[in-house]
């Protein structure tokens, strides 16, 4: 018996069919498999992630320890010498601008002038003070450090 | 400041490890006991910086600079905490302030010292490829993220200490550094 040929509609409605139908199931385990896998790889990810942060991959210098005990001790002798130095400068300062107003002339426009003038000193010994403070900080201590030493 | 810690409402007085004995040394002018302490962190310091910065040259100059710190706070130190959480509290700040800079001035050059010529076998390159990229993805995670790993993982901190000396909860702490762990997975996934 010869087979009938089918017509082009009738092909692609068989692949749909074909297409549509489920011909194999997954298995009973395949969903909590498959987290598994998923999991793993993960779980592997991590590890390798673990191990590289771990890992300590540089070492240092054969002479940081002396190195830094020096810094260390260098800056600490620049902040103490001359923080407390500076400290004096400024109480100082501010005495003598207070007895200079207090003993300034009675009249007023001379006393004015005078504790304008005194005021003037004042703000301009502040402003060199502030201009001085970063010194201490810094990079500008070593420098500061060895302009002592040099002068000694 | 370094001063956080000498607040009244800083952490819980901690075990008295061996290292909180040699910093009390040191507050009493012992330069024996820095030198030990140096040698006892340095390490395990300079690579904190080197994961966080990529550069050896600035790792080593800022674990400098912590121990110097650790030095000049060393009279008002008191151990209210286990020594390493002192530490890194001191050294985040210094690298927080070195993210600022880099902020500011976002181009610099490449130290010589940071450029160490890959030859050798194929599998040195491999590793090389691998730490530069590891390196550059922990680079583009957000600080907390990279500081909060680095700490749990690298240092072997706790995640209460962790939260500790980044002033946070400990959950925030714990979603830090599950995001940080994700973006990681995700970059470095097709590497590893």
């Amino acid at each position: 018996m010869k087979k009938r040929t089918l017509s082009a509609r009738e092909l692609d409605a068989k692949i749909d069919a074909l297409l549509a139908a489920s011909s194999v199931k997954p298995s009973a385990h395949f969903t909590s498999d498959t987290i598994a896998r998923a999991r793993a790889f993960h779980e592997a990810d991590d590890a390798a992630i673990d191990a590289l942060l771990a890992a300590y991959p540089v070492k240092p210098s054969a002479d940081f320890t002396r190195r830094t005990v020096a810094l260390a001790l260098r800056r600490i002798s620049i902040v103490t010498f001359l923080r407390p130095a500076l400290a004096a400068a400024a109480s100082v300062a501010l005495c003598l601008g207070g007895i200079r107003v207090w003993e300034s002339p009675r009249e007023p426009e001379a006393a004015m002038v005078a504790q304008s003038s005194d005021m003037e000193e004042l703000m301009a010994l502040a402003r060199s003070l502030d201009e001085a403070a970063p010194l201490l900080e810094g990079k500008n201590a070593e420098m500061l450090a060895s302009l002592v030493d040099h002068s000694r | 400041m370094d001063d956080t810690l000498d607040r009244d409402d800083a952490p819980l007085r901690a075990e008295f490890d061996a290292d909180s004995a040699l910093m009390l040394r040191v507050r009493a002018g012992d330069e024996k006991a820095l030198a030990e302490l140096i040698d006892r962190w340095k390490t395990p310091l300079i690579n904190f910086f080197y994961r966080s910065l990529a550069s050896y040259s600035q790792a080593e100059d800022l674990a400098q600079m912590t121990f110097v710190r650790i030095y000049r706070s060393a009279p008002r130190y008191e151990p209210r905490a286990k020594f390493s959480t002192y530490l890194f509290h001191v050294a985040r700040r210094l690298l927080i302030n070195e993210y600022r800079h880099r902020q500011r001035k976002p181009l610099e050059t490449v130290d010589p010292a940071d450029l160490q010529a890959v030859s050798g076998s194929e599998e040195t390159r491999n590793l090389s490829e691998i730490e530069e990229a590891f390196n550059q993805a922990i680079g583009n995670l957000p600080e907390k993220h990279a500081t909060a790993l680095l700490l749990l993982k690298q240092q072997e901190l706790s995640y209460e200490e962790i939260a500790n000396l980044m002033d946070a909860s400990v959950g925030a702490v714990k979603t830090w550094i599950f995001r940080a762990r994700a973006q990681l997975r995700e970059e470095l996934g097709g590497l590893l």
